[in-house]
């Protein structure tokens, strides 16, 4: 049994919807490849020239085949003294579930599409010091040219 | 109210009556104008005193009536003002001639954004005049006119020459707003703005629309907008509008669509600031934006001002049933519309209503306005040297027993004309008891009846409306009202409203209350003392030093607002923040006359990490007392508080905004952080399900 390999050269961060992915290889490989059978966190063991070939065409992702049907992010790789490199990988769920999440029922804290300006953002800065401003009504008393009301008793 | 014109050394005064009636949409409404001309007289050191020329050609007494329904259409408002210009003519007594400037009267009106004289041809008029002869005897002429105007019982108030000194007296009565310069009658036919209106208070306009909306779109947020749709409905009798949110979410379509249009009796389009009604237009806004949208285009449309009281419903058949039968199943974003749905209790209104003091002065002691001169006349015939008149004065006070000098009750200094408090008479005789000073008369106070309108004007949001940092703590607004010290006001009150400010003034004792109105609705009200007494007597300069001391001890120790005498209103801030009161009374003065002034630490809700204490920005003081007020502001100003944030330009692209909307995922574009996830299906493992949950949760970009 094989499982098909797809090694890409991906530019895009972990925290986009999309990924540009730049094939670099596409293997069927047979399972002792996988070295650790892990739905999330699978172990890919090459050979070392093999590797050195995958790292010169900027491999760093990977998409694996049945039974995974799941896209990887390919981690640190370890160079044996028997000659093989493994490399641990870490599920892409983003890119794996992508559609799901998509159909996600979701309520947004921050949303640069829809968003309520009305609701106090910490993100906005707040210096030190006022700006004031004065404006005025144009009613002017005349404390200096005033009236005087003389009550008296009498008729 | 009586108008004295300046410049003007010779005293004419003209008194101003009528009563203002709204004059927007003044098409079809009857307006009038009355004049008089009385007191027309020429003194001069050549000519036997007080020359007065009364009768002849073109100079007699007259009263003037013109009365007719405006005829031009798509004016907003029209107002009047006194045209004071220059322009001289001649005036011929005994063969010599003098110069007199000329009083007329303009009434403007603002068409199309342009201000435009309606004196002339728009009017279906009919002009009387009555003609006073020397043997007292009259004559009535009665003619049509296209026009209304003053002119045709002038006063001329005064003259350019030497050893000349016309007077001419006169009256103006009209419903026309009227104003003294043509700057305020202007301002008036913009906003509304009532500063300086002669003729009393003009009604509020009922609202002639049932609906509003208020819809601004931009494709670059901060940077103004793109699509304006201001719109004011009025609706046949009982029907109602609806929106319901479209189907296509984001491709091509506005997300609310109208129904019920078909009803709407007549639509209003045009400015959002202070104009009602909105002039009529044949156009009706079928669509509006309340969420941001991603067009089919690739254009991001954003609302910037959504503000209605139309309500939205899920469906179209949710928003038909409303139509039909006002059941709000399906209704949505019922938070978000403005004054739908109210808090009642008893019967809605637009407007709070004042009262008006309806006591009469005119018996049983008397009230007088004094000038300094006929004062110093009174005190000097009160305290006359003469035994004589002495031994009359005490005759006349023999009901006051051996406290005579209690017959006289206040004398007050008061920094305003009285008239605008007060309806007076003038050249009354002033008794002391039942002596009769003979050495001066008074105006007499009939009653305290008036209150003085300082104007109107429209509080434009300094961020542009629905904007978080047009309110506290990033923006306060204090009022400094002169005599009333300063006073911080809740700026949700008055933001986006008019602003009017309006002064009672109690005569008897000097006391006054400003009242702060939104949109015509008392929000706030602040007590004073506007008057500062002088003492007759010893007991009266006690009472009155130690009515100044107590308040600077109380305003000293307390650090706050309220002065000995003067009851201080709600302070909505005090009332928000009890620690922060707790913690500026804490704060004693240093001493007599000290107030507390400074920074006061308090933590603001949204800006941990930021800034975790907000310095008090103006210091808040009560009310004056004595004559130290008469060394405050004399005018009411309004002082804007505005914390200096920042922004990055990048914000919304990088990191978003604030946001509390719900709805699929696919919905949102850009940056992205939810505060709650329900995945309906997932087919990976469970640790993966709540990986992809706390993604979410930490922030991504949907591109």
């Amino acid at each position: 049994m094989s499982v098909s390999l797809t090694l890409y050269k991906n530019t895009k961060l972990p925290n986009h919807t999309s990924r540009t992915l730049n094939p670099v290889a596409a293997l069927a490989v047979p399972d002792n490849v996988i070295e650790k059978f892990d739905l999330e966190d699978p172990v890919i063991v090459v050979k070392n020239s093999d590797y050195m070939s995958f790292a010169n065409g900027g491999a760093n992702y990977m998409h694996l085949g049945a039974p995974f049907n799941r896209y990887y992010f390919m981690g640190t790789a370890t160079a044996g003294a028997d000659g093989l490199t493994r490399i641990p990988c870490h599920v892409d769920v983003l890119k794996t579930y992508l559609q799901e999440a998509l159909n996600a029922d979701v309520i947004a804290s921050r949303s640069s599409s829809n968003y309520e300006i009305g609701l106090e953002d910490p993100l906005v800065k707040v210096l030190k010091g006022y700006n004031y401003n004065f404006s005025k009504f144009n009613y002017t008393f005349t404390p200096e040219a005033g009236q005087y009301i003389l009550q008296v008793g009498g008729r | 109210m009586n108008v004295t014109f300046t410049p003007n050394p010779y005293g004419s005064e003209v008194v101003i009556g009528g009563g203002a009636i709204p004059s927007d949409d003044p098409e079809g409404k009857e307006f009038y104008i009355k004049t008089e001309r009385t007191n027309y007289f020429i003194s001069s050191p050549t000519l036997p005193p007080t020359y007065e020329i009364k009768y002849g050609a073109g100079w007699s007494p007259k009263e003037a009536e013109v009365r007719g329904t405006f005829t031009g259409q798509g004016y907003g408002r029209i107002a009047a003002y006194i045209d004071y210009s220059n322009t001289m003519t001649a005036l011929e007594y005994d063969g010599s001639t003098a110069w007199a400037v000329r009083l007329d009267g303009q009434i403007i009106g603002i068409k199309n954004g342009n201000f435009e004289n309606v004196t002339f041809g728009k009017w279906d008029a009919e002009k009387t005049i009555k003609t006073y002869n020397q043997d007292g005897t009259s004559t009535t002429t009665t003619e049509s006119t296209d026009q209304l105007r003053l002119a045709d019982a002038t006063c001329y108030p005064g003259a350019a020459m030497d050893n000349i000194a016309p007077r001419c007296d006169g009256r103006i009565e009209t419903n026309i707003p009227l104003f003294l310069t043509q700057a305020e009658a202007q301002e008036y036919c913009r906003t509304g703005d009532t500063t300086g209106i002669l003729n009393g208070d003009v009604p509020v306009t009922p609202n002639v629309y049932d609906y509003y909306m208020y819809n601004r779109i931009t494709t670059t947020v901060g940077a103004g907008w793109d699509i304006e749709n201001l719109f004011r409905y009025k609706m046949n009798s009982g029907k109602r509008l609806a929106f319901y949110l479209s189907s296509s979410w984001g491709i091509d379509e506005y997300d609310r669509v109208l129904v019920g249009s078909d009803e709407i009796e007549q639509s209003y389009k045009g400015d959002y600031y202070g104009q009602d009604p909105f002039p009529e237009s044949n156009e009706i806004a079928m669509r509006a934006l309340g969420e941001q949208r991603k067009m089919q285009s690739g254009t991001t449309y954003t609302p910037v001002m959504y503000e209605t009281n139309i309500p939205t419903f899920d469906t179209l058949a949710h928003a038909q049933n409303y139509i039909d039968t006002g059941d709000e199943t399906g209704i949505i974003d019922k938070w978000r519309t403005d004054d739908v749905v109210p808090g009642e209790i008893g019967d809605p209104t637009d407007t709070t209503e004042q009262g008006e003091n309806g006591a009469v002065f005119s018996y049983g002691g008397g009230m007088f306005r004094l000038s300094n001169i006929d004062l110093a006349k009174f005190y000097a015939e009160a305290f006359n040297t003469d035994p004589n008149v002495m031994q009359s004065i005490l005759d006349g006070l023999q009901l006051f027993g051996s406290n005579q000098i209690n017959a006289i009750h206040d004398v007050m200094y008061i920094p305003f004309n009285a008239d605008d408090v007060a309806t007076l008479s003038s050249g009354n005789d002033i008794y002391l008891g039942s002596y009769k000073m003979t050495t001066l008369t008074g105006d007499r106070v009939l009653k305290n009846d008036k209150l003085i309108n300082m104007g109107t004007h429209y509080f434009a949001p300094p961020y542009g409306a629905g904007d978080h940092r047009n309110y506290a703590p990033l923006c306060r607004i204090f009022v400094m009202l002169p005599y009333a010290g300063t006073h911080e006001l809740q700026i949700d009150k008055y933001i986006g409203k008019n602003v009017t400010l309006k002064l009672a003034v109690d005569l008897t004792t000097g006391a006054g209350t400003y009242f702060v109105l939104s949109n015509n609705t008392i929000m706030d009200s602040f007590d004073c003392q506007i008057g500062a007494h002088r003492a007759i007597t010893a007991v009266d300069h006690a009472q009155h030093v130690a009515a100044v001391t107590n308040a600077i001890l109380q305003t000293g120790t307390q650090g706050i607002k309220t002065v000995a005498g003067a009851t201080h209103a709600i302070n909505p801030a005090q009332a928000a923040t009890a620690s922060r009161e707790a913690s500026k009374t804490s704060l004693n003065a240093a001493g007599l006359g000290g107030v507390v002034s400074g920074a006061i630490g308090t933590v603001v809700s949204g800006f941990q990490g930021m800034q975790s204490t907000i310095d008090y920005p103006m210091t808040e003081r009560g009310s004056f007392n004595g004559f130290l007020g008469m060394f405050d502001v004399k005018s009411p100003y309004f002082v804007f508080c505005q914390m200096k944030t920042k922004q990055a330009q990048n914000l919304i692209a990088v990191k978003g905004k604030p946001s509390a909307a719900g709805g699929k995922l696919s919905s949102f574009s850009g940056y992205f952080e939810a505060a709650a996830v329900d995945l309906p299906s997932f087919s990976g493992t469970e640790a993966e399900a709540e990986e992809l949950m706390s993604i979410l949760k930490g922030g991504i970009y949907i591109d």
